[in-house]
């Protein structure tokens, strides 16, 4: 029978295009602007699913490699917990509310770190600065900040009183007040202004501390900024020469972080009897580092299978956190984790999720995703 | 007025205009692009967020490559071509997860069961046969334009389409249920 497979094609290419998910200009434009950006975050990491995030692994000089585990999509009917962790986003923030903050909420809400700023708002771990600096024109407002011993995550504005459209800042940099030592060069962010309103850039950066660093109590924050008076954003045809764009001076935001942000340890666990049968081998969770803005859960596969497969595809990993009935689920939203070779020959994997620990939850519940589960006690 | 090593540092640092106005320059012309991107990405991946990932790293390894790219008149199948890699590599990876049936997950758009048929026979195509399918009828794009992208001559695309269709029949014809449901 000879088939129209024209015809075919294009009726199912036009029930493709009905079916398909409109993207907005809003996610259309974070995508690019986080394109763009990108080489910072490789380096600086809040990781997304393309992107895989480096972090520091046992590995044997001749044998790393990086492996990623994915996300796999939906939902696993025969699992309560699997369920329950895979709820997508929309219905996991749907209550969400950050007061003050929430026009910061959608910045970060498919990000890992999206569950932590969640957790620290709800428990008030949050340090309002408020500080505002407005030079040539520009307000540069740093709003809030949180932080851990590892990261510190900040909320901040950028307003143009001239009518001008906003970029991002093409340098961030934060130095000790007390001897001008760089504490970090550099930091994520992740922002945009938008058609709506290209006067005023909203974004959240984030500083990652090195291990062993001394926390920092007082910094100055440094920002070159940018703004042109073209609105591209919204008349995409416009030629922007170099003419058009204008670099202000240095803005300098001086800021003192909450002694409580440095007063929270990790809360590390080496649970001895968390094992889990994959169809690969046989999966080890040999650590697990709780800080109030992430956990990490450090997964060894047995050296046999690791060396019939010297690329394993890991298997997702769901986390419950439960603090009396009420169960919190950490999101591995950026999918990829990175791991390495061990000098044992086992291959070694560390997962980020986002964290609850301000909650003190009970357990924590670790889970694949046909079911498997681990209850790990916290207190 | 002294000047401290950090000021030193952060204005030796200190991006240039030229390449403020290039990285704002590209970013305007992935911007104007935008949608066909997503269509191109969505008709690969079908599923919004991949797509979408898709663009953000489709626009970093433009943005690292852009000096390769003699001729800024060809940007936009320059990056389509970069942003097909993509979807291949990813399609690919998918395949190298072969979840066991109870992990299998549950397709987030119930597709009816032609759909699922048309998808799987894509699938089985030969990958430059494919693209061209895509292109050309999920994608509205015409032979020279496909020719562009593809850096392939006109006549090249052509035969592939052809064999591309011929291949998809070939298929779709050892499949029972197409001509119970045709």
């Amino acid at each position: 029978m000879k088939h129209d497979v024209e015809q075919m094609l294009k009726q199912d290419a036009e029930q493709l295009r009905t079916e398909q998910p409109p993207a907005g200009d809003f996610e259309q434009i974070r995508a690019i602007r986080a394109g763009m950006q990108q080489p910072a975050r490789r380096t600086h990491t809040l990781g997304s699913v393309l992107k895989r995030r480096s972090s520091r692994v046992v590995m044997s000089t001749a044998a790393a490699v990086m492996v990623i585990a994915f996300l796999l999509a939906g939902v696993n009917q025969w699992s309560p917990l699997f369920k329950t962790a895979a709820l997508s986003e929309e219905e996991q923030q749907a209550n969400d509310n950050w007061g003050d903050l929430e026009p910061f909420r959608e910045l970060s809400s498919h990000m890992n770190i999206y569950d932590s700023l969640n957790s620290a708002i709800k428990n008030n771990y949050i340090q309002r600065t408020n500080t505002s600096v407005t030079q040539n024109g520009l307000t540069f407002t740093l709003h809030a900040l949180t932080a851990d011993r590892q990261k510190i995550i900040y909320f901040f504005t950028i307003e143009s009183q001239e009518n001008l459209t906003v970029m991002a800042p093409s340098i961030s940099r934060f130095i000790s007040p007390d001897d001008r030592h760089v504490i970090s060069e550099g930091s994520s962010i992740w922002g945009g202004a938008f058609p709506e309103n290209p006067r005023l850039y909203k974004g959240m950066g984030m500083i990652r501390l090195e291990e062993g660093q001394a926390f920092p109590h007082k910094m100055i924050g440094r920002f070159q900024l940018r703004t042109t008076k073209i609105d591209f954003l919204n008349h995409h045809n416009l030629e922007l020469k170099k003419s058009d764009i204008n670099i202000t001076p240095i803005f300098k935001i001086p800021f003192d972080l909450a002694p409580q942000f440095s007063l929270q340890e990790p809360k590390i666990y080496y649970p001895k009897d968390v094992v889990y049968k994959w169809s690969k081998g046989t999966l080890k969770v040999t650590k697990v580092e709780l800080s109030p803005l992430s956990t990490k859960i450090k997964i060894v596969l047995d050296p046999v299978a690791a060396k019939s497969d010297p690329y394993p595809v890991f298997p997702n990993l769901y986390l419950l956190a439960q603090k009396g009935g009420k169960r919190t689920p950490l999101d591995n939203r950026s999918g990829g984790n990175s791991g390495g070779t061990a000098d044992d020959g086992s291959f070694e994997i560390e997962y980020e999720f986002g964290s609850d620990l301000l909650s003190q939850p009970d357990t924590l519940q670790i889970a694949l995703a046909d079911g498997q589960k681990h209850t790990l006690k916290l207190r | 007025m002294t000047v401290s090593k950090a000021d030193t540092e952060l204005h030796t640092l200190s991006v240039d205009a030229d390449y403020a106005c290039e990285e704002e320059r590209f970013y305007q012309t992935v911007l104007s692009h935008r949608n066909q991107l997503y269509q191109i990405a969505y008709s690969y991946l079908r599923n919004k967020e991949d797509a979408l990932e898709a663009i953000q790293e489709a626009t970093f390894r433009a943005w690292k490559k852009r000096k390769t790219l003699k001729n800024p008149a060809a940007f936009k199948p320059w990056i389509i071509r970069i942003l097909i890699y993509i979807c291949i590599d990813e399609q690919r990876r998918r395949k190298r997860i072969s979840p066991i049936p109870e992990q299998m997950p549950e397709p987030s758009v119930q597709l009816d069961h032609r759909r699922m048929q048309m998808l799987s026979m894509l699938e089985k195509i030969k990958p430059k046969y494919r693209h061209i399918l895509l292109l050309r009828y999920y994608n509205d794009m015409t032979v020279p334009e496909i020719a562009r992208i593809l850096d392939k001559p006109e006549g090249t695309i052509k035969t592939w389409q052809h064999q591309a269709l011929k291949q998809l029949r070939k298929h779709m014809d050892k499949q029972e249920d197409w001509y119970n449901e045709t």
